[in-house]
């Protein structure tokens, strides 16, 4: 059988093109498709070359129509037992190309020539065209018989030159075949086939021969007519041949004659299309296709069959119908082809009509047919155990891939390329079901992972590692799910293996493993975003985009933004990062060799990565890369050195992919089954490049961890700001925002003010103080429980802590520009500087205490040095015992209802608190000398709190009594009283409430708790609200004075000291002070002083009485308990004491009994006001009000 | 009696939504997938041949090397009239596609029916039972399993 046979082929005449010497492969195909376009030849442009040297068998030739046709045979062709049959089979002329530089002796041309035409024996003309011949040969003058030289010119010189050779071919084989016909005609030949018997003839067969030999005969002429382009002569001659036969029952030639009629038919009929015409060729032919198959003959089926030949006949007749009106017939004609396959006996022939019926098929436009019997080819193909045939079987493969659906990239991207360019960005995002359906529209996996396998076979066998690697990535990558482990395993060899053959850095457009898809841009980190600058306002940075942590704000759903299509800015020089994920849903470890982002706009320097990914597992990377150009930048995936070759991983084929996973189209989404969560598809936004931009980075000295304070610390961070990029920082402004705003303190702006401009590369330090904020009750519970690590890492997480907004900006630019063109403002930036305070709960207070106290104050001579006493350290000034020292109650002034303000704390932390109290006395101008500035009076030593501990601190409530008892400040009282409301009204109620809050506020602010821990810890602690709500109920008892207060000293030198003996006037116990020094002596008259003093503003009238008691223990100065040996009572003294002034009265002891006793003053007083009975609390006006003075000691020592 | 014998189901969507393969024949490795190659190049004759004819089924419409292929095709312009119904449109142009290595058109004709009332049924029961639009593109044709004796009982 032959190739690209049809009803036309009977008409061509065979020439064989052969190189002649050295010819380079690509100018062989050049000089040949310069012949090729001379297949045809016009009968009426050969008259010049043509003569007639007699009467031409040709009758009705037709000189200005016909044309004479080529079948030109690249490389000539082994000569077929069929020649004497069908004419057009034999090699009638040879051209030689002879390409002179390579060949420079003629002569051996011409011998290589010679030697090459005599291997046809049917040649009835030769020529060699010998192309580009140099001048030496042009200069040989020397006559060589058929040798034409084509001297060096342009294209179309050539061409032309080359038309007229052909011409002079044309008509020198017209010119033979009249001469074979005229001889033909004449002198009878024996033309016998293959079919006829090849024995000696018997004497029967003689005679049959005989009879048919006039049939094949005239059948040949009309051979030849149509060769030389004369159908009508032609069509007359098959006429009789056809009769001739059909009397001989020659079947075989008949049908070649009808075979040829039909040729001549259309050749006279060229250029017409009309039904009648084709009805009339199927019918012939369909005759001639039933004759061939009656011609065979049983004996010789073994050797030779006419099978060819009907075959041939039915894919001519195919061919001649092929037409997409026709389909049913051509399909019915091919199936029955394909039918015929079975019984050829040569393979090459199974395989030509293979190729055949998908060529036809694949122009009917039955794709799925052609690639079925394309695939049969390839098969055929494979059975040859040659590299070329599977080369061949490659490229048929190849061809199918479209059918089955398993296209390489490389050819989809040729086809389409031109349309994705087009609409590829305008929606790319969705994809419309219909043609989602349509890329997974042929799910016969079975088939296509069968075709991608005999591709990949044939392909190692052709030894095209570049195919079988492209095959193996499209198996491997599409049908993993079908694939066992094992074979998974072996596709990644083959990859493996593919790869080592080629040169490394190859690239191939069909993606192997792993699947990637983009997972997340990265939005600007806080650090760097860019904010929109409005140069009119001199707040540039306010009203501009990103304006809170959020991303979305609900305020801002005004502004025209399309969520779809996000944004996103780039800035030249500053690194980026993209989040893709990768999936390795197969059963071996993937080594990606290095992975980075692939930008189509080439302003992109992207970074690559290597990445190992175990079986069934999927990861998220980040890629990173860095912008060089301003315009836009085009993320179309990532390129992936994977499997020794380079691919280029589309994130739309993954979308693609998973979409069509979603819709069940897909057998499987490789992410999620590699455990990774469904993932809404992240479309690729729109990103620019724009020009460098300032950035400002910061870090706090130190360390950039989180800073920890304990509770109401107070301490300096210096936050270093630096400028990285390559634009000088000319605008900044700082401003806060966040939780716990009033944390920080202070900012030192003005050090970053002056600073400016900030060159690239410059830095500035600025402090910042700060101070720990009062963790809430929950807060402080569940902190307390955790370590100090724990508690950091949740409050970080809270984000209660305050961020430090900086908005920077570089150079605005030209003037003019801006003028003319405001968006050209290159846009400022945003420095976030979160400050990580850890808040942890230092030194905790668990509770404050009311305390009072007594201790009885000891009678002596009035002390010339009172004041001096006061002014310094207790113990230090006093040489007492040091039970007294630690007591810190100098006995001789002694204390009577002395309160205390406990506070108990507690350490629940892991470090050491030291406590310092202190007590701010007022340094106002007041006359009292005891009024001095408290820190070195009051600066009791550091109270230690060791971890988990707890401890209490004293601080006394001295020095805050007020100086006189004042009706104003019970009103509150008196109007809850009721009865006495009226007589107070004209006070301002408003005003003494104030003022009392205001002396309680006061009292309290003055109690500072200040605590150190380490070297640079310390900070004070909050407990007002506590001491308040302690003092709440006895704050009148601290505040005020008793309305008297009672006083006794040793009266032998008194006259002297009297002067000094004023009360203080902020006295805060009710303690008369007498301090003695000389002891008193038994059995002798001491004489002794009361005094008595009038707190209030009104005399007071009274009845004083003075008790003396020896009493066994010291302390039991009053009560049951007290064990009282002697007690006197020196009674019924009346005295009268003028408002805020003191009165004395003298009297005189006499101890008989060494000892310990007891002074105690009380008075009666006569006619008390309201304001008395109101600080008395008394119930009822009859009520006496009685006053009494703390105890006294006296020390009576003995006579010896 | 050697056969082979592969059933397919084609959705109008040219997607195989069933396979069965009955055959006692000894497979060759390098053809084990043919009856499937045949049956899908046979599309294309069908896509066309359907349109010729208001038969359903199309006798033996293709054959290579004595594998026969007949085709059933359901009813398609049933359409626009049944847009409601929503599962129609699966049993529309439905392709029961049959290859065998023997032909006796009264048997494979009478298979073809009993296969499509049983598909109907399928589907239908298959959409009562809830399934969405897009589930139903794959159908697990359970009860479909029992289809393969009725090759077998045919070439008897």
């Amino acid at each position: 059988m032959e190739p690209d046979v049809s009803i036309e082929t009977s008409c061509m005449i065979r020439i064989a093109v052969l190189p002649i010497g050295d010819v380079p492969s690509t100018l062989l195909r050049d000089y040949h498709s310069m012949l090729l376009r001379h297949c045809t030849i016009p009968l009426s442009t050969i008259s010049s070359f043509y003569t007639e040297h007699q009467k031409s068998p040709f009758a009705h030739q037709p000189w200005e129509t016909g044309s004479l046709r080529f079948k030109l045979v690249l490389g000539g062709a082994p000569p077929s037992p069929w020649e004497d049959f069908q004419p057009h089979r034999k090699i009638l002329g040879v051209i030689g190309i002879c390409h002179c530089p390579s060949s420079p002796d003629l002569d051996l041309v011409i011998d290589q020539f010679n030697a090459a035409w005599r291997g046809y024996s049917s040649v009835l003309v030769q020529r060699c065209f010998a192309f580009s011949p140099g001048d030496s040969q042009l200069e040989d003058t020397k006559k060589r018989e058929n040798l034409v030289l084509f001297p060096p010119s342009d294209r179309s010189a050539q061409e032309l030159h080359l038309q007229t050779m052909m011409q002079d071919i044309s008509a020198s084989l017209l010119m033979e075949f009249e001469k074979w016909v005229l001889q033909a005609e004449s002198a009878g030949t024996i033309l016998k086939t293959p079919l006829d018997s090849q024995a000696t003839l018997s004497s029967e067969e003689v005679i049959k021969a005989k009879k048919r030999r006039l049939a094949r005969a005239q059948k040949t002429i009309g051979d030849y007519c149509l060769l030389a382009g004369s159908p009508v002569d032609a069509n007359a001659h098959y006429s009789t041949a056809l009769e001739l036969a059909r009397l001989t029952a020659d079947y075989f030639w008949y049908a070649g004659a009808l075979e040829g009629s039909v040729c001549a038919l259309l050749v006279d009929r060229m250029g017409q299309k009309d039904i009648a015409i084709e009805d009339e060729v199927r019918y012939r032919y369909n005759s001639v296709i039933v004759h061939y198959r009656k011609s065979f003959i049983q004996e010789n089926a073994q050797r030779v069959s006419p099978l060819t030949f009907e075959l041939e006949a039915t894919l001519k007749l195919a061919r001649f119908l092929c037409r997409r009106e026709l389909a049913k017939e051509v399909a019915e004609l091919l199936t029955s082809a394909a039918d015929g396959a079975k019984s050829l006996i040569d393979a090459s022939d199974k395989l030509i009509l293979f190729v055949e019926i998908a060529r036809l098929f694949g122009t009917l436009g039955y794709q799925r047919k052609a690639a079925f019997f394309s695939r049969q080819v390839a098969q055929l193909y494979l059975q040859q155990e040659n590299r070329f045939a599977a080369i061949s079987a490659m490229q048929v493969l190849a061809m199918t891939t479209k059918a089955y659906r398993v296209q390489s990239r490389t050819s989809i991207s040729n086809q389409s390329f031109s349309n994705e360019t087009e609409t590829g960005h305008v929606d790319s995002g969705k994809m419309h079901h219909q043609s989602v359906v349509s890329l997974f529209e042929s799910q016969w996996s079975t088939l296509q992972m069968v075709v991608l396998r005999e591709i990949l076979l044939s392909a190692v066998r052709a030894g095209d590692p570049l195919a079988a690697w492209s095959a193996a990535a499209r198996l491997l990558r599409s049908y993993y799910p079908l694939i066992t482990p094992a074979g998974q395993n072996g596709l990644a060899r083959a990859l493996t293996n593919s790869a080592e053959r080629l040169p490394s850095g190859t690239r191939c457009a069909d993606p192997a493993l792993p699947f990637i898809r983009l997972y997340s841009f990265p939005l600007h980190p806080s650090q760097m975003d860019i904010v929109k600058r409005n140069p009119a306002r001199e707040d540039w940075w306010a009203g501009s985009a990103p304006s809170g942590p959020f991303i979305y704000t609900p305020f801002s759903k005004g502004e025209s933004n399309d969520n779809s299509k996000q944004e996103l800015i780039w800035i030249v020089g500053e690194p980026v990062q993209v989040f893709v994920e990768l999936a390795n849903p197969c059963g071996f470890d993937l080594s990606v060799d290095s992975i980075y982002l692939s930008v189509q706009s080439g302003n992109f320097d992207a970074f690559p990565l290597s990445v190992d990914l175990p079986p069934n597992s999927s990861q998220v990377i980040t890629l990173s890369g860095i912008p060089t150009s301003i315009g836009p930048v085009v993320i179309r995936g990532c390129t992936v050195h994977c499997f020794g070759v380079i691919t280029e991983h589309r994130f739309k084929d993954v979308d693609n992919l998973l979409l069509g996973a979603a819709q069940g189209l897909v057998l499987s989404d490789p992410f999620r089954c590699c455990g990774s969560p469904r993932l809404r598809s992240v479309s690729v936004p729109s990103i620019s490049v724009i020009p460098p931009l300032p950035l400002l980075v910061s870090h706090v000295v130190g360390g950039d961890g989180a800073i920890i304070l304990y509770e109401g610390e107070i301490r300096d961070v210096w936050i270093n700001l630096a400028n990285a990029g390559t634009v000088p920082i000319e605008q900044v402004h700082i401003s806060l925002s966040g939780k716990n705003q009033d944390s920080v303190i202070s900012i030192a702006y003005e050090n970053l003010k002056s600073a400016l401009p900030l060159k690239p590369g410059a830095e500035v330090t600025i402090p910042v103080t700060l101070k720990g904020w009062r963790l809430f009750l929950g807060e402080s519970d569940t902190a307390a429980g955790k370590n100090a690590f724990g508690s950091m890492g949740r409050t970080l997480k809270d984000g209660s802590s305050p961020s430090l907004l900086i908005h920077y900006a570089g150079p605005l630019g030209d003037a003019q520009d801006i003028e003319t063109n405001k968006s050209s403002v290159p846009p400022g930036r945003r420095l976030i500087v979160p400050l990580q305070i850890c808040v942890l709960q230092g030194l905790s207070f668990v509770k404050a205490r009311l305390l009072s106290m007594e201790i009885p104050a000891h009678v002596g001579e009035s002390p010339s040095s009172l004041a001096n006493l006061d002014s310094k350290p207790f113990g230090e000034a006093v040489g007492y015992s040091k039970i007294d020292r630690l007591v810190k109650i100098d006995p001789f002034r002694g204390s009577w209802g002395l309160r205390f303000l406990e506070l108990e704390l507690s350490n629940p932390t892991d470090v050491v608190f030291d406590i310092s109290v202190s007590v701010q006395l007022e340094t106002s101008g007041n006359e009292d000398n005891l009024s001095v500035d408290c820190a070195a009076e009051y600066g009791y030593p550091k109270t230690r709190i060791d971890r988990d501990h707890f401890a209490r601190v004293l601080i006394p409530l001295e020095h805050f009594k007020l100086p006189f008892l004042d009706g104003s400040i019970f009103s509150k009282d008196l109007q809850s009283d009721g009865s006495t409301a009226g007589r107070n009204s004209n006070f301002s109620e408003r005003n003494t409430k104030a003022e009392l809050n205001a002396s309680i506020k006061n009292l309290i602010s003055r109690i500072k708790v200040q605590w150190q821990s380490g070297r640079n810890s310390s900070g004070e602690l909050n407990c007002k609200d506590a001491i308040q709500a302690a003092l709440q109920s006895s704050v009148m008892d601290v505040l005020l004075p008793d309305p008297l207060t009672f006083g006794f000293r040793l009266a032998r030198n008194g006259s002297e000291n009297a002067a000094k003996l004023d009360l203080p006037k902020e006295s805060d116990t009710s303690i008369q002070h007498i301090a003695s020094k000389n002891s008193v002596i038994a059995h002798d008259m001491t004489p002794f002083e009361v005094l008595v003093r009038n707190n209030t503003k009104e005399t007071i009238k009274m009845n004083l009485s003075v008790t003396c008691r020896d009493v066994a223990g010291a302390n039991s100065v009053e009560g049951a308990k007290a064990t009282v040996i002697w007690a006197g009572v020196l009674s019924g003294i009346t005295m009268e004491v003028p408002p805020l002034e003191e009165t004395k009265h003298g009297f005189s002891l006499y101890f008989l009994v060494p000892g310990e006793y007891t002074l105690v003053a009380a008075a009666v007083i006569d006619d008390a006001n309201d304001v008395l009975r109101a600080r008395a609390k008394s119930e009822s006006s009859d009520e006496p009000i009685f006053c009494r003075g703390p105890p006294f000691h006296v020390h009576v020592n003995g006579t010896a | 009696m050697t056969t082979t014998a592969c059933f397919i189901i084609v959705s109008r969507n040219d997607i195989p939504i069933y396979e069965a393969e009955v055959g006692s024949a000894a497979k060759r490795e390098d053809a084990a997938q043919l009856p499937q190659f045949i049956l899908q190049a046979a599309l294309d004759i069908v896509q066309d041949l359907a349109w010729t004819t208001s038969a359903m089924f199309l006798k033996a419409i293709d054959k290579f090397n004595d594998l026969v292929v007949s085709v059933y095709v359901t009813a398609d312009h049933i359409l626009n009239i049944s847009k409601p119904i929503h599962f129609l449109h699966l049993l529309i142009r439905t392709r029961f596609m049959l290859l065998l290595d023997s032909r006796s058109d009264d048997g494979i004709k009478s298979f073809f029916q009993e296969v499509h009332e049983l598909y109907i049924k399928c589907e239908i029961v298959s959409c009562c039972n809830g399934m969405t639009e897009r589930n139903m593109e794959k159908i697990e044709l359970g009860n479909f399993q029992r289809l393969k004796r009725y090759p077998m009982k045919m070439n008897l």
